[in-house]
């Protein structure tokens, strides 16, 4: 017989402290096969990896959801980062994934056609939210590497071109785990701080498609997307596509492709500008010599005839224009004095004297104050009565009180 | 957005500059609508040229 018998729970917690207490358990990379994927409604997402002999369960908790750069799905191969936990109420370990690296031509394809196929139902790549670019921008923001020779070829393209558009150079790693992250804070940064930008083009030089794969995350599009400034995606050469491609507001070819795409050429607007105002010149004229040929031609006699009746006619209605108008500026006048009149006498009805000439008067006490009910006379009480003609001071004997 | 788009946009002032170009090419143009449209037309110029010759291009990185 074994040692004394212990509980169920008690077994499970030992299982559980000597797996989590493993060095080499508390910090693992796994490669194997996604099969049965889950995304929980609670954000979480549960597989399970797999190869030819064994499996694993799999959890990644939803706040690491974010920071993962890869769309997954059923068949792909990763290497996914964590540390085996025992779910103790359950009785079964899984693996905590705290990372995931995919790395074959193939797996990247499927997280690629993943992505695409989510981000386009949500309408990220609609037409119909692509913003046009502005023909003359007065400044372009450059979201790429600094050292890269795409900003070499970007900012030589565009001074050549253009001598007016402001150019900010804004460095961000192209490639890594990082990248991503920098490239979306950066297009966001630009429309928060330099909304006067008129233009953001972000993209870098050719690589391999790992090289690449920030611009194939998720939240780069999603700050491409969300962008009130417009912007080109230029990544790598004419062959690649990436994500960031079919978000944005326009794709360059090539980085270089984009600065052309960007800016006109000043010299060419130039030249015309100078056609354009050589043509209106001319036209004008044009236009006044030919007016100058009929003017000529005009029978000046037949002309002044035509003038002299014109000015006879205006005359004539100028006249008739002036006497209308003064009748009924006249009975105008008539209507506004009958209101004043009218206004006057009402004034004169209200007015306290011409009521009491028709037997009211008024009573005051010893300060003047007019008295209008009997709760303020009491016996004895000296009061004033005014009359149209005078006052006269009196004594109260008695105050009768109505009933209510 | 920019200064240009403030009032009107770079296009936008060219495009205005070509019209007034066809219009006064137009034979059946008024006196007072030629003389109109072509001082419209060295406003347009103007407005144009001063954005081409604006201050130095700058060229800056920005740094955090």
């Amino acid at each position: 017989m074994a040692a004394k018998p212990i509980k169920v729970s008690q077994l499970t917690t030992y299982i559980k402290r000597i797996l989590q207490t493993d060095p080499l358990l508390g910090n693992v990379s796994v490669i194997g096969e996604i099969s049965n994927l889950k995304h929980h409604d609670s954000g979480h997402i549960y597989f399970t990896l797999k190869d030819e002999k064994s499996r694993i369960n799999c959890f990644l908790p939803r706040e690491r959801v974010p920071g993962i750069r890869y769309e997954l799905d059923e068949g792909m191969e990763i290497t996914a980062a964590g540390h085996v936990s025992v779910y103790e109420k359950g009785g079964y370990y899984s693996l905590m994934v705290s990372d995931i690296q995919v790395e074959g031509q193939g797996d990247l394809a499927i997280a690629f056609d993943k992505l695409k196929q989510k981000l386009e139902k949500e309408g990220l790549f609609a037409a119909s939210h692509k913003k046009p670019l502005p023909y003359f921008p007065l400044k372009i923001a450059l979201v790429t590497s600094q050292t890269g020779a795409a900003v070499a070829d970007m900012v030589k393209i565009i001074t050549k071109r253009n001598n007016v558009t402001d150019i900010l150079i804004y460095p961000v790693l192209v490639q890594g785990p990082e990248a991503a992250a920098e490239i979306s804070s950066a297009i966001d940064h630009i429309n928060t701080d330099f909304p006067e930008t008129d233009i953001i083009i972000t993209g870098r030089g050719g690589g391999s498609a790992e090289e690449l794969w920030a611009f194939n995350e998720e939240i780069v599009a999603r700050s491409i997307y969300a962008s009130k400034i417009p912007v080109i995606s230029a990544v790598g050469h004419e062959t690649d596509f990436t994500i960031a491609d079919f978000t944005a507001d326009a794709r360059g070819e090539t980085p270089t492709a984009a600065a052309v795409m960007a800016v006109p050429d000043t010299s060419e607007i130039i030249e015309t500008l100078n056609y354009l105002m050589e043509t209106i010149q001319e036209s004008l004229v044009e236009s006044l010599k030919y007016k100058e040929e009929r003017l000529k031609t005009l029978d000046l006699q037949n002309f002044r005839r035509s003038i002299n009746e014109r000015t006879e006619f205006l005359k004539y209605r100028a006249d008739s224009l002036i006497l209308s108008n003064s009748r009924a500026f006249s009975s105008m006048i008539g209507m506004m004095e009958e209101r004043k009149e009218n206004f006057m006498r009402m004034l004169e009805d209200l007015n306290p004297k011409n009521i009491m000439r028709k037997g009211y008067s008024v009573v005051t006490d010893e300060n003047g104050i007019m008295i209008n009910s009997t709760v303020d006379l009491a016996k004895d009480q000296q009061v004033t009565l005014i009359m149209s003609d005078g006052e006269a001071d009196s004594l109260i004997s008695e105050v009768r009180r109505n009933k209510k | 957005m920019s200064a240009a788009t403030k009032k009107m946009t770079f296009e936008e002032t060219m495009k205005k500059l070509e019209e007034t170009a066809e219009n006064l090419q137009k034979e059946d143009i008024t006196l007072e609508e030629a003389l109109k449209n072509y001082e419209k037309g060295i406003e347009y110029y103007k407005q144009c040229d001063e954005i081409l010759k604006k201050a130095k291009q700058k060229i800056e990185t920005y740094s955090k």
